[in-house]
């Protein structure tokens, strides 16, 4: 299995085309499956990352917190009832042994990842122990310590002046929002199940405050949802997003617990329905972090992601799963992808188009709004150049654009503007946009993805996603006795 | 409750640790054996009695404690308050789950009772009522009656309790709160208020919670609905005493409403709590509501209770509203997993009656009127989400101020340097060894087939191809291998138990069958002194849980929801997973489902 990592290779190309034709945009690729074959040769890198220190999580989170986080042990937490309680550690969010470390290392691969697409190293970047939404700043909440997702698009703002941070975990991504509620650079868009259910936010009317008026997009589902019925609000809304948040980078949290058959979740998703999620936003072509979530039926959690990386690597896995040392977890099929369920999708289609619409009405009100970045911007030169770019580089990003256009003249497009790019800017600018041309340039016509994959300690890129989810369980099996 | 199913009187226990000198005393001097014995459970229960005290009852006392010694530390105490009612939702929920299972509800609901009357002792104290307290009182009698669970002794208690509270009431206003917190650690030990001089204020409201006929137009429509939380947002300078006020008049109507349903038998019980930013300045602000009815052929009640409390950290237009009373994995903290697995659809598909409720009655009001209306559409839900999801206010505010938001500086076009440190390691590709990758095509590809095994999909077969790979997977990773400590995954695990230790652990296992509800880990813990949590855990999840689904695969497929992790936690029937691999006569069979039959799937 590790193989589909590590190895470079083509898939079979008939595997491809019934998804792919699906969304509203076109996967980097040709069509015929000699080219993808070239084409798919790719440059996966595996990282330790570096485990973030107490600064670094300060960035977001408040002092006392992540002095709290780093004292705490099994055997001193009797002692601390009243910062357990003030900080929200020990019921959702037991206390264990190295729970720092495990903060320090899952947040260090996010914002590790982050960085690696700030460098224009990789394109897109994965950290699938990373994606803890629920970490609020001076406490944790179901079973989220540190947000690394917070932390990554920090640093992601460093270099982008807007961030999209898209969320498809079962349950809504709170911490995210709530970090972000109040600012325009950040648009944080969550699907997730509403109606008594964690955490009990993720209203359709919250919508962000302040300069984050509107940036803030919850779509509230009910039970059931299958692939169809999610993606046709995922897809028409995303895409609305894009063509008009244009974000620089684009974070997406995968919470593997919106599949069918959760343990906690009760969404009726397909693994393939869930990564199409991934495969639209990756369609942009916009630096994209992949990170990881919930995810609570563990067999389930480890094909999803493992399928997962497949797509963000262009490949096309086989349904039919290869001999590992897992292997037997997956009988008696042993086969990659698992059959929704029959169950009763309770998602009514008239609510459903409300919702829809309210939030693409809602979208609307941005393009005129005016705290809109383009229309503030300082009266900077070099700035305004980059603004020209910037209007370029977004129509590319159009989905029926993208679907129409012909490769060949898009990537003589691009090329042109960088080379007009080139004796406008000053150095350190230019330099900047080099990089990034190169990666957007890559990415289209030659379609040749570099994937970063962050990882935590010694779990290996496949099968240590039962490894991390067997760390999980026996967190919470070394908590229940107490 | 101890793994006995045994219901434990919550309120016994939490009197005879009291008698010791409370929790923190108890645990110093090593005394839960004895308040095991005391409480009459018998000798060696000290440890789940203590696990069971500081889940349920620690935070109980804390609170009790700071007040009786005179602390104040405001948001500490709200914040246990609101963990407090948490527990006893959880805590009902668990009881709930036990009516379900048997027909004798009685003895499991008693500690429910329990708590409810404590609860039941806030609301008095609160209500300014005493009448309709009397009335409430008088209700809780009933049920208890007609549940036949009535303890002479207890409703005597209760009576008592009442009456001390009662007299507490006239006493001064400021004093209030304080005695009424005694009184409730002398007397029944329940969550107590305070009233400190800088105008904190603080209120308990009470929730209610109904079995009520399905016929009653307002409370009897079907379904769950979502976004019954209400919170009513324009009421900013509500003070108390509308709050109050409102609170006795729901009060009023939900009377009224029993009355005409006087067959049925009705409920009550929970707390909402305000407070306010002693920092800023006290602008106390209604509850929020949210209470479940759950019917059954029996009149069944199950109460949850939500808290909220709102601050003021900045600005003067915003309404900060946190709440916390919802538990995203209830289930993972209850030692019965198999019951407590279909909580979620339990509550679910029992049609429970879901009653929104407000501090504000106006809201109430709207709300039930909007209620009514609904019940004769197709489901509340339905109507409840297209009328107000996208019309009215949302339900729950989500903080703002420097403690909930990121700093997120101005974009001022420039952009700015990462620190390189986080680039972390690069593992792989190798950068001294040019990695050897031997076999480009058959990424994504998956298995052959068929292969030369005698008999393909057995054991040995599978065997046989994972240490195939795993030796490709060594030399293409080179040191990568070792980092990634592959060379300690799945049954290599083994390499460091001796035969003894795998049959003990297997016992082990045995004894406690998830049939009885048992956990294995602790005794497994006990029995293993010298390996490390670490490496058990590890066993069990490399070897013996691998090596029971191979079993399962081969010999009962049909018996294996491969989407259902409850599986693992099914009886074993005896059979267990070292026999799959050290019996020769089961790797003769293949599996039923032949592992070369054409896959349809994702094509």
């Amino acid at each position: 299995m590790l193989k589909v990592l590590v190895s470079i290779g083509a898939f079979p190309p008939h595997l491809r085309l019934d998804m792919m034709e699906s969304g509203g945009n076109s996967l980097p690729s040709g069509s015929d499956g000699v080219k993808r074959k070239i084409s798919y040769f790719y440059d996966p890198e595996v990282i330790k990352p570096t485990a973030a220190k107490d600064r670094d999580l300060c960035k977001f989170h408040a002092d006392d917190y992540v002095a709290f986080l780093r004292g705490i042990t099994p055997e001193t937490q009797q002692d601390q009832l009243r910062q357990l309680k003030r900080f929200n550690v020990g019921e959702d969010c037991p206390v264990f042994d190295g729970l720092y470390s495990f903060c320090q290392t899952y947040a260090g691969g996010s914002v590790g990842g982050a960085v690696k697409l700030n460098q224009g190293v990789s394109d897109i970047a994965i950290n699938w122990a990373g994606g803890l939404h629920h970490a609020k700043k001076c406490e944790a909440s179901g079973f989220c310590y540190v947000n690394d997702i917070v932390l990554a698009i920090l640093e992601l703002l460093k270099m982008h002046e807007r961030v999209l941070y898209v969320d498809i975990d079962i349950h809504h991504g709170d911490g995210v929002e709530e970090a972000f509620y109040a600012t325009d650079r950040v648009m944080t868009v969550s699907f997730h199940k509403f109606g008594d259910y964690f955490p009990g936010t993720g209203d359709v009317r919250d919508i962000g405050y302040g300069t984050g008026k509107y940036y803030s997009l919850n779509v509230p589902l009910d039970d059931g949802i299958d692939d169809e019925t999610y993606h046709s609000l995922f897809k028409p809304i995303m895409g609305k997003v894009m063509e008009i948040f244009k974000p620089g980078a684009v974070v997406l949290q995968c919470g593997a617990d919106s599949l069918s058959g959760d343990r906690l979740g009760c969404f009726n998703l397909s693994i393939k329905g869930h990564a199409e999620c991934v495969k639209y936003m990756r369609s942009f072509n916009v630096p994209l972090l992949l990170l990881g979530g919930g995810g609570y039926t563990i067999r389930n959690v480890a094909r999803c992601w493992c399928y997962e990386t497949g797509v963000a690597l262009g490949i096309e896995l086989d349904d039919k799963m290869p001999q590992h040392e897992y292997y037997e977890y997956f009988g008696p099929d042993y086969a990659l992808h698992v059959a929704p369920s029959n169950m009763e999708n309770k998602n009514s289609r008239p609510l459903l188009d409300d919702i829809r619409s309210k939030l693409l009405e809602n979208l609307s009100r941005l393009q005129h709004a005016p705290s809109v970045p383009f229309q503030e911007r300082p009266p900077n030169t070099e700035l305004q150049e980059r603004d020209e770019d910037d209007d370029d580089r977004d129509e590319r990003w159009d989905p029926d654009f993208d679907m129409d256009v012909d490769r060949n003249s898009l990537s003589g497009r691009v090329k042109s503007e960088y080379a007009e790019a080139e004796h406008k800017d000053s150095e350190s600018y230019h330099n900047h946009l080099d990089s990034r041309r190169d990666t957007v340039t890559t990415f289209k016509d030659i379609a040749c993805s570099k994937v970063t994959v962050s990882r935590v300690d010694s779990m290996a890129v496949d099968e240590p996603f039962i490894k991390e989810e067997q760390d999980k369980l026996a967190e919470l099996s070394d908590h229940r006795p107490r | 409750m101890l793994g006995s199913e045994q219901p434990l009187d919550l309120y016994k226990l939490f009197m005879v640790v009291k008698d010791k000198g409370g929790y923190d005393v108890v645990c110093k001097n090593g005394l839960w054996d004895l308040v095991g014995e005391e409480y009459g459970l018998g000798v060696n229960v000290g440890s789940s009695v203590e696990l069971v005290y500081s889940k349920y009852l620690s935070t109980l006392e804390m609170p009790l404690k700071s007040v009786v010694d005179g602390e104040f530390p405001k948001c500490d105490l709200v914040d246990d308050r609101v963990k407090f009612g948490e527990r006893l939702m959880e805590l009902q929920a668990e009881f709930l789950l036990d009516d379900y299972g048997e027909e004798d509800v009685g003895g499991g609901l008693k500690s429910v009772h329990e708590c409810r009357r404590k609860f039941c002792g806030t609301n008095r104290v609160k209500g300014m009522n005493p009448e309709l307290n009397a009335a409430e009182l008088e209700r809780v009698y009933d049920y208890i009656d007609g549940r036949k669970l009535c303890d002479a002794n207890r409703v005597k208690d209760a009576n008592l309790e009442s009456n001390a509270v009662k007299k507490v009431k006239s006493g001064g206003v400021v004093d209030v709160c304080m005695q009424e917190s005694r009184t409730y650690e002398i007397s029944l030990g329940k969550l107590g208020k305070q009233n400190d001089a800088v105008g904190i204020m603080e209120e308990f409201d009470e929730g209610k919670i109904k079995a009520v006929d399905v016929s009653d137009a307002v409370n009897g429509m079907p379904g769950l609905s979502d976004g019954s939380k209400m919170c009513d947002n324009d009421d900013d300078d509500d003070l108390l005493i509308l709050d109050t006020s409102s609170v006795n008049r729901e009060r009023f109507g939900r009377k009224r409403k029993r009355e005409s349903i006087s067959e049925m038998l009705s409920w009550v019980t929970s707390t909402a709590k305000n407070i306010c930013d002693p920092v800023v300045g006290s602008m106390p602000e209604k509850s929020k509501w949210k209470s479940y009815g759950k019917e059954e052929t029996w009149k069944k009640v199950l109460l949850f209770r939500e808290a909220a409390f709102l601050k003021r950290d900045f600005g003067s237009d915003c309404e900060k509203l946190s709440w916390l009373a919802q538990k995203m994995h209830p289930c993972m903290y209850d030692d019965s997993l198999g019951a407590n697995y279909n909580l979620r659809q339990r509550i679910k598909s029992d049609n429970g009656v879901l009653v929104g409720k407000s501090a504000s009655i106006f809201s109430r009001l709207r709300r039930t009127s909007s209620d009514t209306e609904s019940s004769t559409k197709k489901k509340l839900r339905d109507s409840c989400a297209s009328e107000s999801i996208l019309d009215t206010p949302p339900t729950v505010n989500i903080p703002l101020g420097p403690n909930h938001q990121a700093e997120v500086p101005e974009w001022t076009g420039t952009t700015h340097e990462s620190d390189s440190k986080w680039l972390g390691t690069q593992v792989w590709p190798l950068k001294t060894v040019k990695s050897r990758l031997l076999d480009r095509d058959s990424v994504g590809n998956g298995r052959r087939d068929s292969c030369k095994c005698r008999v393909q999909g057995s054991v040995e077969c599978v065997r046989f191809h994972i240490a195939e790979r795993r030796a490709k997977l060594k030399l293409e990773l080179g040191v990568a291998f070792y980092q990634w400590s592959l060379d300690k995954i799945g049954e290599e695990v083994r390499r460091w138990w001796t035969p003894q230790e795998e049959k003990k652990f297997k016992d082990v296992v045995k004894s406690n069958p998830a049939s009885l509800d048992r956990r294995f880990w602790d005794d497994i813990f006990k029995a293993f002194p010298k390996k490390s949590r670490e490496s058990l855990v590890n066993y069990y999840f490399n070897v013996f849980l691998l090596q029971r689904r191979a079993y399962q695969n081969r010999h009962t497929p049909d018996n294996i929801d491969s989407d259902d992790d409850e599986s693992e936690f099914t009886p074993l029937k005896g059979v267990f997973g070292h026999q799959t691999s050290k019996s020769p006569s089961i790797t003769l069979l293949s599996p039923k489902k032949q592992q070369t039959k054409p896959q349809s799937k994702g094509r």
